[in-house]
């Protein structure tokens, strides 16, 4: 479903230089749940965000559902992030003037969704989160735990092909982070295809396959032997 | 995203944060109403002169002395002659003086007699007679003691606002040392404006006139039949300006003087009117274009601070699919639903001012659909020429650099 092939990306400020990502092939299959770890600026999170659409890769090839993204203009790649891919993050990024379900509804809006099916989609996206009963409040009315979750609802709401989360649990208590794990692990059951970079060894256990990042090249792609919480 | 719920998300926006907005409009108001107030004030002081002359007719002229010395004043010859001139309708004398009379309550009021031949009804000017009726030929030749009063002397001196019962009172007027009574034969209208205060009243009644004949006047003055105007008519199909510069001439020469009698005809006096407030118009406007000007760059600010503000927002509605052209065209609606509101709100703040600037000059402030036009044309255009750039550099903030923002 994902094929990167020969990706490369370099950050040019003036004459300066930075190559963050050297020749990097990976690939994804459907119902994957991939963990992306490595130290900060081992160029994980630039990985993700071309993974996301949200950057170009500098040179190579990305495929993503059997298109090559590497060769679409912007106002596509808006398209794609609505349609394709669902972001979590760790800062979660809800819009604190909106409500929990208007939140929800957002990725909808931008994809020309009606009034009437929005509220009815971004309901049953809360409920599979287990939050639906605060969809009247505002992002600053509740816990991160569940800040998180709204997040996620909105990730799944458009249906996309893949999940995206850059440490979903960055913020979270540990009992907040396992609760987070726990609904990618039931998601992913239900065959929703996730990569997530994180830094803590414990959370990338949660998933099916662990990708390690170092100095802009993978240095590691192995499975998980041991799941937690399965 | 469509077209509405962009608007309604603005309207949002801008609601929440109240004071912002309402100060960002500030400039805006100043500018629309100072533009439409003047337009407005204006449009009305036109239809006022217009209206005003309409009775009297272009051709008609006035004849002043400037200096009022005896041998200088205007003579029963003088009139023949300019009678004798193909081009004259007619010409006549008319006299102007300061007077008095008591109140009821025995208090002294200053009022204005002005004496002219009854045929100054006819062929200058048509008083709109709320009773009784102006004097004629016949009075004018026996001299009678009659005087035809504006309906403010009734309703301030006499205490009676049931004109037609004043009809055939007495009424006691002092001109320097003698005092004559005089029967008043008619009420005319002075037009005052309809919700004028009692102090404006107290003030225009010294300036609306008690009309009398004119050779009563000489009864009580010392004026021996000469005058110091006079008013006339130019027959159709000639041109004022040139006529009156004849008759200017002529009386001159007579009087072996240079420059001592302005004529001058209705046409002009409306020319200068218009000129005068046209040009006030375009200074007006011109000062108000500063401040359209500038409210707009005070506008284009607060965008890109609120651009600025709103940098991760902007990330994360990217990152969720809008287009860089949804974000252009939000914060375009933004900037246009500040200036077309803050415009329309300056027009009725403009008009406003001119109802009640006017109403105290009795000019009636006029909102054509032209200013309404102007107003809205104006504010859209201000919102998209100072929204656009603002509007610009948020559709092309890359999400990534966004969503780093704190």
């Amino acid at each position: 479903m994902i094929d990167i092939q020969n990706v490369n990306k370099i950050y040019r400020n003036g004459k300066l230089e930075l190559q963050a990502l050297f020749n990097i092939n990976f690939k994804v299959e459907q119902e994957e749940f991939v963990s992306i770890m490595g130290a900060s600026g081992s160029g994980k999170t630039t990985f993700l965000h071309i993974l996301g659409c949200l950057d170009h890769a500098t040179s190579g090839t990305y495929i993503l559902d059997g298109v090559n993204v590497s060769e679409i203009k912007d106002k596509e790649y808006a398209k794609i992030r609505n349609q394709k891919i669902g972001f979590v993050f760790q800062a979660f990024n809800l819009l604190p003037k909106l409500t929990i379900v208007e939140n929800v509804e957002l990725p909808m809006m931008y994809g020309g969704v009606k009034p009437k099916e929005r509220r009815e989609r971004a309901l049953d996206a809360l409920i599979r989160v287990g939050l639906g009963n605060r969809i009247k409040h505002t992002p600053n009315e509740i816990s991160g735990g569940q800040k998180q979750r709204v997040a996620i609802a909105r990730a799944l709401v458009n249906n996309p092909s893949i999940i995206l989360a850059d440490e979903p649990t960055g913020n979270l208590d540990s009992k907040s982070s396992v609760e987070i794990m726990n609904i990618f692990q039931g998601l992913n059951n239900e065959g929703v295809t996730i990569v997530m970079v994180t830094h803590e060894p414990d959370i990338a256990e949660y998933t099916k396959r662990k990708v390690v990042f170092r100095d802009g090249i993978i240095i590691e792609d192995t499975p998980i032997m041991n799941r937690r919480g399965v | 995203m469509n077209l509405g719920e962009s608007i309604k998300l603005g309207f949002k926006q801008l609601l929440s944060n109240k004071g912002r907005t309402f100060l960002t409009m500030l400039g805006m108001f100043i500018g629309v109403g100072a533009v439409i107030m003047i337009l407005s004030l204006g449009a009305g002081f036109k239809e006022y002169t217009k209206t005003f002359y309409s009775d009297i007719g272009l051709g008609a002229f006035q004849v002043n002395c400037k200096d009022q010395s005896s041998h200088l004043l205007l003579t029963a010859d003088d009139f023949e002659v300019i009678k004798a001139m193909p081009e004259i309708q007619t010409v006549m004398g008319s006299l102007y003086e300061k007077g008095s009379v008591y109140n009821k309550k025995g208090e002294t009021k200053d009022i204005s007699l002005f004496a002219s031949e009854a045929e100054y009804f006819t062929s200058v000017e048509k008083l709109e007679l709320l009773a009784g009726r102006v004097y004629t030929e016949k009075d004018s030749q026996t001299a009678a003691k009659v005087a035809v009063i504006p309906d403010i002397y009734a309703k301030l001196i006499l205490r009676q606002t049931n004109y037609k019962s004043a009809i055939g009172d007495s009424i006691e007027v002092t001109v320097g040392d003698k005092t004559e009574a005089f029967e008043i034969i008619g009420v005319y209208n002075s037009k005052m404006p309809k919700n004028a205060s009692q102090k404006f009243l107290e003030r225009a009644l010294s300036q609306a006139p008690l009309y009398i004949p004119i050779t009563t006047l000489d009864i009580i003055t010392t004026s021996e039949g000469k005058v110091s105007s006079a008013y006339g008519g130019i027959k159709d199909g000639f041109d004022p300006k040139e006529i009156t510069n004849q008759v200017r001439l002529l009386l001159n020469r007579r009087h072996s003087q240079k420059d001592n009698y302005n004529v001058t005809s209705a046409a002009d006096l409306i020319e200068t009117a218009n000129k005068m407030m046209n040009m006030i118009t375009l200074f007006i406007s011109a000062v108000a274009g500063i401040s359209l000007v500038v409210g707009g760059v005070g506008i284009m600010n607060i965008m890109l601070v609120t651009v600025k503000e709103r940098t991760r927002e902007i990330g994360i509605r990217k990152a969720l699919g809008a287009t860089n052209k949804v974000i252009l065209r939000q914060f375009l609606i933004e900037a246009l639903i500040l200036t077309i509101i803050a415009g329309t709100i300056g027009m009725l703040i403009g008009y406003i001012g001119s109802i009640v600037v006017g109403g105290m000059y009795n000019i009636e402030a006029k909102l054509t659909f032209g200013m309404i036009l102007f107003s809205v044309g104006t504010s859209t255009a201000i919102g998209l020429l100072f929204g656009v750039y603002p509007a610009y550099q948020a559709a092309r903030l890359e999400p990534v650099e966004s969503l780093r923002d704190e």
